[in-house]
């Protein structure tokens, strides 16, 4: 159960670094072009719903992670029906990200070294810092601040290369495709944080989980738009051609004439918050798999994952266009596990509250009728 | 051949830093779990390193969605 070995910083910076986790492909939108700074904020909007249902769920159960809560609702079958579901969900999610990330150092990088050579290093560190427990993870995460200044580095050298009339017009997309790009949006990657319950039981139950998701929320929404709007102002209308348009974007900026190259500082960037989101995973999958076998130590199950994700990480897609294209069929894949389950958890966690309250207070009534006393 | 060598490796490295530890220890319930994925992952690797073709898991989720939901 619960070891308290996470701060209220600390996770704010894991959900943080979990979401900036996705700006390697989440960094510009082909549909929406200019207008992508909106369906950003929209999707930080769509999400304030969901952060109450998480905050409602700690609520209710103090102390207990996603898995403990889905069993403490749904009573054992179910909830372990649900955390077989989260942990095929967090396998997934992982390769996915190992897959891209491997991807993006071949194209930008080193074209000639294997995908898997890369993926394989990305998999072993991930599943070392798992099995060193999740306040590695969340000690990792301290390095928000370089993300963040080195962000805001980016945008405030790239100045001079800037044309802010490229985000020009606003609002020329119609809203239907804004609400579904937020959409996506709120799905990837917003919604992927459902997996980041399961650290929850590792920090102070008294700690106002709504005020953490805020926060790290507000300061996602700000660096993923500094991110879209340098990225528009410095490519203009070819940002869309670009895979890795935050990648292209940075090296095009130089300073003076001996300061250049600044990709490099994106590629850290995006790794480093790439390794924490694995890393999430990982634990998540790994967490789910002890539940299930009901052993206390989750470690016995980060190696088998490691390999899970490896494997699957090479069967997901042939080519890159591929994995682009399958992004808004991803999104509608995911709507189950982030939106549907946590909002069933929910409704069942609130029936199970009424109930044991109303049985309660009917106990009560009951010791202090007349007859009894 | 060169995937052949990472793969290779990478088994190497975690069944001695996993599998084996977990043996000696006699953590039955996690081999349970641990020894089949060891062995099936590894002979998907193999096949894949060998060429074998699998069809990607995307392009199946893709199917099945635009299936159920009748998106062309």
């Amino acid at each position: 159960m619960s070891n308290q070995k996470i701060t209220r910083k600390q996770m704010q910076s894991i959900l943080f670094m979990f979401w900036t986790g996705s700006l390697v492909v989440a960094a510009s939108n082909k549909e929406v072009k200019q207008d992508y700074w909106i369906c950003l904020l929209i999707s930080a909007l769509l999400f304030l719903p969901i952060i109450c249902i998480y905050d409602r769920l700690i609520k209710l159960y103090p102390g207990k992670n996603l898995f403990e809560i889905n069993d403490a609702v749904f009573g054992k079958l179910v909830g372990h029906i649900i955390t077989a579901i989260y942990i095929m969900y967090a396998i997934l999610l992982a390769s996915q990200l190992t897959k891209i990330f491997a991807v993006f150092i071949r194209v930008v990088n080193m074209a000639e070294t294997p995908e898997l050579i890369t993926a394989a290093f990305m998999v072993l560190v991930g599943a070392l810092v798992v099995t060193r427990g999740p306040e590695n993870i969340a000690r990792l995460a301290k390095y928000t601040w370089l993300v963040i200044v080195i962000i805001l580095f980016t945008f405030f050298a790239g100045f001079k290369d800037m044309e802010f009339s490229n985000m020009l017009p606003v609002m020329n997309s119609d809203f239907p495709t804004i609400l579904k790009v937020s959409a996506i949006g709120l799905i990837l990657p917003l919604g992927e944080s459902v997996l980041c319950l399961t650290l929850i039981s590792n920090i102070r139950p008294e700690e106002n989980i709504k005020k953490i998701f805020l926060k790290a929320l507000v300061f996602n929404t700000i660096i993923y738009i500094i991110v879209a709007i340098r990225n528009v102002a410095i490519l203009g209308p070819s940002t869309n051609m670009y895979y890795f348009p935050s990648y292209e974007a940075v090296s095009i900026i130089s300073l003076k004439e001996f300061f250049s190259r600044f990709e490099v500082l994106i590629g850290i960037n995006l790794m480093l918050n790439g390794s924490i989101k694995f890393c999430v995973c990982l634990y998540a999958s790994s967490l789910g798999l002890s539940h299930i076998f009901k052993l206390p130590n989750y470690k016995a199950f980060t190696a088998s994952c490691a390999i899970l994700i490896i494997t699957l990480m090479q069967l997901l897609y042939q080519d890159l266009q591929q994995f682009f294209n399958f992004i808004p069929y991803g999104a509608i894949s995911s709507v189950p596990y982030e939106i549907i389950l946590p909002i069933a958890t929910w409704i069942g966690a609130e029936i199970r509250a009424r109930m044991s309250s109303g049985t309660k207070s009917s106990k009560t009534s009951t010791n202090n009728s007349p007859e009894k006393t | 051949m060169d995937n052949y060598l990472i793969i290779g490796a990478f088994y190497v490295v975690l069944i001695f830093t996993d599998l084996i530890p977990a043996i000696r220890e006699k953590k039955t319930k996690g081999l349970f779990f641990s020894i089949p994925v060891y062995l099936i992952t590894l002979i998907v690797n193999i096949m894949i390193v060998m060429g074998v073709q699998f069809p990607a898991i995307t392009t199946v989720i893709q199917h099945a969605i635009q299936s159920m939901l009748k998106i062309p």
